[in-house]
């Protein structure tokens, strides 16, 4: 076992003394990237808290739009690996206009890439989805 | 890749003294001003014995960072880019002189006038909610948009600047798809977006002058209002709307999100003075469109910021950040391409 504190309360400890004892010291033309610093240990928190949850929910929705059974894709590719696959086949379809129509399919793909990009932002930049943009 | 400014101040001192036919030329002071991460400006307080600025002059070294974008012009193509939009009535600093590798730093610079006022967006947006005056100031930087793009490649001006492509919508969309074939991460939010710009792509018009990086935090302002409009650097023949709708790009708004023109006014206030000094109609379709594209590109150029760290070229926190940020550009445009040029938020 490791010895605690753990990752999370380490990268919290970390930032809370950047900003409480770090930055009311520096030069103002340094300030910015202090706080770009502390911007940085808050994304790197909220990522590892996160772990693999937001793929494992794109590839659920990657696997809606293109079954497995359809294609007889390899079901032993590893999480990262099974997204860029389906991602690229999503790509080469928005490309050819496979989903120009308006229908199921193509609403299914908007909902799709909004929901990756959400998940994106509740890592990088909570704030905007909090405020329901 | 050349001196480091203060290192270069003896030489640079021979170099102010010759362009002014100076009996000598003394730095009294030299300091950074914040620069970005393509170039460093350095304010200059400089005491001219004799010559043509006799006297003490306070002037703004701009120079190339060691890594430099391949796209972008060399500061003595910035020079001619930015002496002839002033001959076209664009408020620029006066740009005096450009030296390249074999001047005084060993890479490319040049020296302008130093003017008074600030370009920091934050500053910047507060003073106009404080002062009530963001509506002018939009209005104000549209006309100058419109005195810009009276620089046209008929005119045979600017013969460095990659030749006017006939479809510009259609080459920005290839272009970026190009570049995300390069990738290895597959990213279907952005082409997505490409897909729209494409199908919706409006009828081809003859090519302006575009700025390129047209928004808050690239002109500088002061209590009276429009100082200037300053990095040139990545000028180009482009659509007429190009710099409108990247002005108004959601990024460039920081919290002040409803004010959509630069997080000054709203864009029916830059359209107004636009079509004062363009003559050119505006419709709520047109701007859209080209929002859409800001943000598309914006999203694409993040990745390519973030990579110029990833690939040890150009390692900065700055630049590690702007790559975690793609996904705003990609829900903008997500959501304006399914509100429509007629959802809530679009006025002009």
């Amino acid at each position: 076992m490791r010895d605690a504190p753990d990752v999370d309360e380490l990268l919290a400890a970390a930032r809370d003394s950047l900003l409480a004892n770090v930055l009311p010291t520096v030069a103002a033309a340094q300030k910015r990237e202090v706080l770009m610093i502390a911007n940085a240990l808050a994304i790197a928190r909220r990522s590892l808290a996160a772990g693999d949850a937001p793929l494992v929910a794109e590839l659920a929705a990657l696997r809606q739009l293109y079954p497995p059974s359809a294609d007889g894709e390899a079901q032993d590719l590893d999480l990262n690996a099974a997204l860029v696959a389906l991602n690229a086949r999503l790509v080469a379809d928005i490309r050819r206009g496979a989903f120009d129509a308006p229908g199921p399919a193509r609403s299914a793909v908007e909902a799709l890439l909004k929901e990756s990009v959400v998940q994106k932002l509740r890592e990088n930049r909570p704030k905007l989805v909090d405020a329901g943009v | 890749m050349g001196l480091s400014v203060a290192d270069a101040r003896p030489a640079l001192e021979t170099f102010l003294a010759q362009q002014t036919a100076a009996v000598r030329a003394d730095i009294s002071a030299l300091a950074p001003l914040s620069g970005g991460t393509l170039h460093e400006n350095w304010r200059l307080v400089v005491d001219f014995d004799g010559g043509s600025l006799a006297g003490r002059q306070t002037l703004v070294l701009r120079a190339d960072r060691p890594v430099c974008l391949a796209s972008s012009l060399s500061r003595g193509q910035e020079l001619c880019v930015m002496q002839r939009v002033r001959e076209a009535g664009v408020q620029v600093p006066e740009v005096l002189w450009a030296a390249g590798a074999d001047g005084p730093l060993g890479r490319d610079f040049f020296v302008m006038r130093w003017l008074p006022g600030t370009a920091a967006p934050d500053e910047i947006i507060a003073h106009q909610a404080r002062t009530g005056t963001g509506k002018r100031l939009a209005s104000r930087l549209g006309a100058e948009l419109g005195l810009i793009q009276r620089v046209r490649p008929e005119s045979g001006d600017l013969p460095f600047l990659k030749p006017p492509a006939r479809d510009r919508a259609q080459a920005l969309v290839d272009d970026t798809r190009a570049y995300l074939d390069t990738l290895s991460t597959p990213r279907p939010a952005i082409e997505w977006g490409l897909r729209w710009l494409e199908l919706n792509k409006p009828p081809a018009t003859e090519s302006v002058l575009t700025h390129g990086d047209f928004r808050t935090g690239n002109y500088l302002m002061d209590d009276e209002g429009l100082v200037a409009i300053l990095d040139w650097e990545l000028a180009a023949w482009g659509h007429p709307l190009e710099d409108l709708g990247w002005f108004c790009m959601r990024f460039w708004r920081l919290d002040a999100v409803h004010q959509t023109a630069g997080g000054l006014a709203q864009r029916e206030d830059l359209v107004g003075g636009y079509v004062q000094t363009s003559g050119r109609r505006v419709t709520r379709e047109d701007l859209h469109y080209w929002e859409v594209m800001a943000n598309v590109r914006w999203a694409a150029i993040s990745i390519q910021q973030a990579e110029r760290h990833l690939r040890g070229s150009d390692k900065s926190l700055e630049l590690c950040l702007t790559g975690r940020r793609t996904a705003e550009m990609e829900l903008e445009f997500l959501q304006l391409i399914a509100a429509g040029a007629g959802g809530k938020d679009c006025h002009a």
